[in-house]
């Protein structure tokens, strides 16, 4: 991961937000290695950095252990905070994430916010990129786009229709040019944060982050991220049937949200 | 024959629900002794719902009754999912705050706890 000397002095945080839901094999692999990456990550466009990995179980049926956390962490960890919440029921992924921002917001102050998978389909090397933007002004909000640049492995045909239709919709119903619908690697800074307030629980939190991007008139462009697709990943991941949950939780909130 | 038995079933249930409901839930007993009261009054004079039908230009008596019912149902099914969706979003709040509040967190650089 690249990093940088910095002439700032003020270190700035950065909350990481990452929704858990019983993937402890796949959590535990990711987890080490983002705590490598965040150690060594000394700087962001210039700007000295420091992380916070908010790790929210959504109600997991064998609730993530501290201690699991803490066995990973070793003597080294020096400048990244671990901190695990958990929801007593699942709630879904948008709670999971609105829970971790508030998190963020109002207990550790956070700067700037990243939003990725627990199941290691993101790679961490795409962390800068996608915060890049964010630190130096630029734009409010990132969205990782796994159709440009970097090739997404293993993506399966299905998947790449679904997500082609849902990017069209988004596009009719929000006014964003964006291309890749649901790609859950974001950045943002605080401003962004505190207009999050996310009502969807479910996937559908994506589609609404988009509506409140466009309502508020936020900068935002989209950073080239490679998702890769394994067995695990795919199995543990949304089906393509969960397209149509969506549609269901959208109207839904738009007959009942007072 | 079967309307009055039918209007007597229904008178039944409403001089049961007197004696066992009517002193522990007077509203929900006159709810009841309204409707069932309306429909033994309709079984036992089926010329009322006829003239109605005639002047609505419904086919049979019948229908009216199931096009209400289908009304009442697809509201009372709405206003359903509008309090289930409203009380979500309370149980949604209730546990964020909980899990905010419970928060554990790992202390570097020893690996120790903190709360």
């Amino acid at each position: 991961m690249p990093s940088s000397n910095s002439n700032e002095s003020i270190c700035k945080r950065t909350a990481v937000v990452i929704p858990y839901y019983n993937e402890i094999l796949l959590f535990e692999k990711f987890y080490r290695s983002a705590l490598e990456a965040f150690e060594s990550t000394v700087s962001i466009a210039g700007q000295a950095m420091a992380f916070d990995l908010v790790v929210v179980d959504d109600g997991s049926r064998e609730p993530l252990d501290l201690k699991i956390l803490e066995d990973d962490v070793g003597a080294n960890l020096a400048r990244t905070r671990v901190h695990l919440l958990r929801h007593l029921q699942n709630l879904g992924q948008g709670a999971a994430l609105r829970t971790g921002i508030t998190f963020g917001l109002r207990k550790l102050g956070c700067d700037y916010f990243v939003t990725m998978d627990s199941d290691g389909q993101h790679r961490l090397e795409d962390l800068p990129a996608v915060l890049s933007p964010v630190v130096n002004g630029t734009t409010d909000i990132t969205f990782g786009n796994r159709f440009r640049g970097a090739l997404s492995k293993n993506m399966p045909k299905s998947r790449r229709v679904i997500l082609k239709a849902a990017a069209a919709f988004e596009r009719v119903t929000t006014g964003l040019p964006l291309n890749d619908a649901h790609n859950g690697y974001r950045g943002f800074n605080r401003k962004t944060a505190e207009l999050l307030k996310l009502r969807q629980n479910r996937m559908a939190h994506a589609t609404e982050i988009k509506q409140i991007v466009a309502r508020n008139d936020l900068r935002f462009v989209e950073v080239p991220v490679t998702i890769y697709y394994s067995a695990d990943t795919l199995a543990k991941g949304q089906s393509n049937m969960g397209s149509f949950n969506i549609l269901k939780d959208l109207l839904k909130s738009y007959l009942f949200e007072s | 024959m079967f309307p009055i038995i039918f209007a007597a079933i229904l008178i039944s249930i409403v001089v049961f629900d007197y004696i066992f409901m009517h002193r522990s839930n007077r509203r929900v007993w006159k709810f009841i002794a309204g409707a069932f009261g309306l429909a033994a009054a309709l079984a036992l004079f089926p010329g009322v719902l006829d003239r109605v039908a005639e002047t609505l230009h419904v086919g049979r008596p019948v229908d009216i009754i199931v096009y209400l019912c289908c009304a009442i149902l697809f509201r009372e099914l709405f206003l359903s999912r509008a309090r289930d969706y409203k009380m979500n979003e309370q149980l949604t709040t209730l546990v964020r705050e909980l899990a905010i509040k419970s928060a554990e967190s790992v202390a570097a650089p020893q690996g120790t706890k903190s709360k």
